[in-house]
């Protein structure tokens, strides 16, 4: 599973990411599949990747027209290892020499783009010289992926196809003449296939097809005979001189197979080390081409365990708010070991920013560059998210139950250099309880060697002068009660599309811990939620502002 | 007549299909190769692939042989390559898989006999077909299916030639009758409504039943089968068109009410869906039904084979002349004798 669970992946949004890496050959293919994460301890390596995306990314803009070039190449290219390497023990098919040299033609065509790139692509992706074994497969230098044991493998091949044709003319020759004969003798004319239908009627025709020396009945019925050409020995004696001839090409065919299975069998490692670089190059273009695209940055690694983000862009959520025509705003986040507390307004994207995170430590652990305007960060050896969406209920938990399971499998997986994403844990049970778990979980985790991010709408949870908090914006500046009437009437899409708008996203780090911002009716209101329970449930929320009852109840148990 | 000369400069690819085993279809594939060389025209020769088809590697009965001339393209999937008799050279791998390997596409550089197999789907014949135009042929022959259901013709082909003969029927007036119902199925017209055109392309991926006309509307049906007096029930006074994304069959048709079926003419995307046996077709025909297609089959010629497997066989000229009464103005003819 190596960094994260594949449901962490999937709630990230790393999964989706690499579903949109595009590599073009089964090699590319197959990496993209294995991928796997730089650990911590493994930075050095993780720079020298860093190094060759880099590059890849500038051959992309610098030689567009080569990487496309390459790009075609790499869409025909088949993973034919297999008979590469059957080549050590049996004779090749003639389909297999042709596979062997359309790839051996497409590497040497791969090598050449290469370089006409020249310095700025890495040595390391560039295929090794394979013109000696295609040479081989193709002697007369055509270089066109087609494929025949042709004459020219073999002199003495040609010579017994020479010898063979020479035989069919011959019979061709033969069967011509005794048709010549049997219409200058009996009258018959045979059609170009050398058969003759007769009626019964026709007797006298039929007496003398019945007479005809090289003809025989072949078929016949109430109506009509068809007559056809019998084979005089002399025939005979041509067609098995012929099928003779037939057979001794056959073998010296399977001897010119052989001599090439020998040839490409002496190549195997240099072929699949070419393989091996062009599943090098196209697993990088591929990731190449999705930095490009995605704006992404390379990431500067740092050996302590940390993770900044700079206007940092979570790609799924941006695409889907993009296709429906609203736009990300980027935000920035530090987060050291420790606990990070963010709290802020409902809606004002504390989920996201979760998600933002595990994807960054992701993508960079993974070798990718990141969506962001810079980032920092050190490895991580485990990235764990927990999002209470009860989406255990399959399982036949209840979302709190779900969300303890969860919390439990984090856990015990989590060693050094550990990154916890936890979301608004334990806001499905009773309020009192689920802040003082909040507050628990908060200093268990704030001494533990791992970076935690962790979002509530408890107040007073993080208190602890170890923990930074940090407050999303949120509609702070905006007049609300203006907006909810203008939206009188309007959508939903429509409401969500105006909080989306105001809403401001990015985050301030607070000094201590202040009042968790209280916007929810406000927001209930610009959604459209029935004025009369929004009345009543404001009449509720006053009465019950001056105590605080529940706080003051768990203080003091606490204390 | 020279079929492939009468054919080659109207059409690019043409198919030849039986109406039954032992029509002759491989008889005219091969008078049609064999006019070929003389004619100066490199051609490319394909086969419709059939699902679930299982050739038998040892004996190749299933796919008959074919003899090519240098010159042909062809495809062959690539099990079957090593027991092609003429000498081919592989020009291209295609992607289209059969249970026999990928198909390639090949050119012959020593004449003799090839087993031709090509891909199942329709998508893989235009695929292929349009490979071996590229790759130098002049014009295209598929060696079409014996069944109806995989004729994919209005696909992959421009032109079919039907071949016919007395495997249908021991009594020659039925044969006749047996093929001009063929042709008439498969010469229906295409709908050129512009207005129904339009509603219908906008619905066709949902595959549903829907009647154009007055308040166009979809019935929630995804087959025809055992729907007709469902059909007939739904069916408003207005509705002009039925379009069906399957089959149309006997019993559907019949469900329709007469009085509606003047006023409502079935479209069903191509002649292939059409099952309705040829006296019930005359049946509802004559009480009024009216079928259009969305793209029809150009049949440009019917060969006959007055041979019977059952070893009786019809004069020749005599079957000729029947066929080509009953089919209008479509040429008749016997590859085998040359009339």
């Amino acid at each position: 599973m190596g960094i994260a669970s594949e449901r962490t992946k999937r709630e990230i949004g790393f999964t989706d990411v690499l579903s949109k890496l595009r590599p073009l050959t089964p090699f590319g293919k197959k990496r993209v599949f294995d991928i796997r994460a730089f650990l911590p301890g493994e930075e050095t390596v993780l720079e020298s990747e860093f190094d060759n995306l880099q590059r890849l990314c500038d051959v992309l803009v610098s030689h567009e027209s080569d990487a496309a070039r390459i790009a075609e190449e790499f869409r025909e290219i088949k993973d034919i290892s297999h008979s590469v390497m059957r080549s050590a023990a049996e004779t090749l098919s003639a389909v297999e020499l042709f596979e062997v040299k359309a790839l051996l033609l497409r590497m040497e065509t791969l090598k050449g783009i290469c370089e006409s790139i020249g310095q700025d692509m890495p040595a390391r992706f560039v295929p090794l010289d394979v013109s000696g074994l295609l040479s081989a497969l193709d002697p007369d230098g055509g270089r066109i992926p087609v494929f025949y044991i042709y004459d020219i493998f073999s002199e003495r091949l040609a010579e017994l196809r020479k010898r063979k044709k020479e035989k069919e003319r011959s019979i061709g020759a033969e069967r011509k003449r005794l048709a010549g004969e049997t219409l200058a003798n009996s009258g018959i004319a045979l059609t170009p296939k050398y058969e003759a239908n007769i009626a019964r009627s026709d007797e006298a025709a039929m007496e003398a097809a019945k007479s005809a020396p090289y003809l025989r009945a072949a078929e016949e019925d109430i109506f009509s005979v068809r007559f056809v050409l019998a084979t005089s020995e002399k025939e005979r004696a041509l067609t098995a001189e012929t099928d003779a001839l037939s057979s001794e090409a056959e073998a010296e065919e399977e001897n010119v197979r052989k001599r090439l299975t020998d040839a490409v069998a002496a190549e195997i490692e240099r072929i699949l080390e070419n393989c091996e670089r062009i599943g090098r190059l196209d697993f990088l273009m591929a990731k190449a081409t999705h930095a490009l695209e995605n704006v992404c940055v390379r990431p500067a690694i740092s050996q302590a365990h940390a993770l900044r983000i700079e206007e940092g862009r979570h790609l799924p959520t941006e695409r889907a708010l993009r296709e429906r025509g609203i736009s990300y705003q980027p935000v920035s986040i530090e987060l050291a070991e420790g606990v990070s507390c963010v709290t802020g307004a409902n809606m004002g994207g504390k989920t996201v920013l979760m998600k933002l995170a595990g994807l960054v430590a992701a993508m960079a652990g993974h070798g990718m560059f990141v969506p962001c305007a810079s980032a920092t960060l050190g490895l991580s050896s485990y990235v764990g998210i927990l999002i209470g969406d009860g989406q255990d209920s399959d399982k036949g938990l209840s979302s709190f139950g779900g969300e303890m399971d969860g919390l439990n499998a984090m856990l015990s997986e989590s060693h050094e250099r550990a990154l916890l994403l936890i979301d608004e844990i334990a806001s499905a049970t009773n309020p009192s309880e689920g802040r003082a778990l909040t507050k628990g979980l908060i200093a268990y985790l704030s001494d533990k060697p791992y970076i935690t991010l962790i979002t509530t709408h408890f107040d007073h949870v993080a208190g602890g002068a170890d923990i930074v908090n940090y407050q999303v914006r949120g509609l702070s500046g905006a007049d609300l009660g203006e907006l909810a009437s203008a939206l009188t009437g309007a959508g939903s899409d429509e409401r969500l599309k105006a909080i989306a708008a105001l809403m401001d996203y990015r985050l301030d780090q607070v000094s201590r811990e202040q009042e968790t911002p209280k916007d929810a009716l406000r927001i209930a209101e610009i959604l459209g939620i029935n004025k009369e329970i929004l009345d009543l449930a404001r009449g509720f929320a006053d009465a019950e502002k001056p105590g605080l009852p529940e706080r003051n109840q768990n203080e003091q148990t606490e204390s | 007549m020279g079929l492939l000369r009468e054919t080659a400069n109207k059409y690019r690819v043409i198919s030849v299909v039986g109406l039954a085993k032992n029509t002759g279809k491989t008889t005219t594939l091969d008078a049609m190769i064999a006019e070929a060389p003389g004619e100066g025209i490199r051609l490319g020769i394909t086969s419709t692939g059939r699902d679930g088809e299982t050739i038998d590697i040892v004996t190749g009965t299933a796919k008959p042989r074919i003899f090519l001339p240098e010159g042909a393209v062809t495809t062959i999937p690539t099990e079957l390559y090593a027991l092609a008799d003429a000498g081919l050279e592989i020009l291209r791998m295609t992607d289209y898989r059969t249970a026999l390997g990928r198909v390639m596409i090949c050119g012959v550089v020593e004449a003799g006999y090839v087993q031709v197999a090509g891909p199942v789907s329709t998508a893989g014949q235009t695929g292929v077909c349009a490979d071996m135009l590229a790759l130098g042929a002049d014009m295209i022959l598929i060696d079409g299916a014996v069944d109806r259901r995989s004729v994919a013709a209005p696909h992959a082909s421009d032109a079919v030639i039907l071949a016919t003969g007395a495997a249908l029927s021991g009594r020659m007036s039925e044969v006749a009758a047996e093929t001009a119902h063929a042709v008439e199925i498969y010469s229906l017209p295409e709908l050129r409504d512009g207005t129904a055109l339009a509603e219908i392309t906008k619905h066709a991926e949902e595959k549903n039943i829907l009647f154009v006309g007055g308040e166009n509307r979809i019935l929630d049906l995804k087959t025809g089968l055992g729907a007709g007096r469902l059909i007939g029930d739904e069916i408003g006074e207005d509705c002009r068109y039925i379009y069906m994304p399957g089959a149309l069959t006997k019993s559907l048709a019949e469900g329709v009410p007469a009085k509606l079926r003047e006023k409502a003419a079935f479209v069903v995307t191509d002649p292939t869906k059409i099952f309705i046996d040829r006296l019930s077709w005359r049946k509802l025909r004559a009480s009024g039904l009216r079928v259009f297609v969305l793209s029809g089959i150009n049949i440009v010629a019917v060969t006959v084979n007055p041979y019977s497997p059952a070893g009786f066989s019809f004069d020749s000229a005599e079957l000729i002349k029947a066929v080509g009464a009953a089919v209008g103005n479509i040429p008749v003819t016997n590859v085998k004798s040359g009339y």
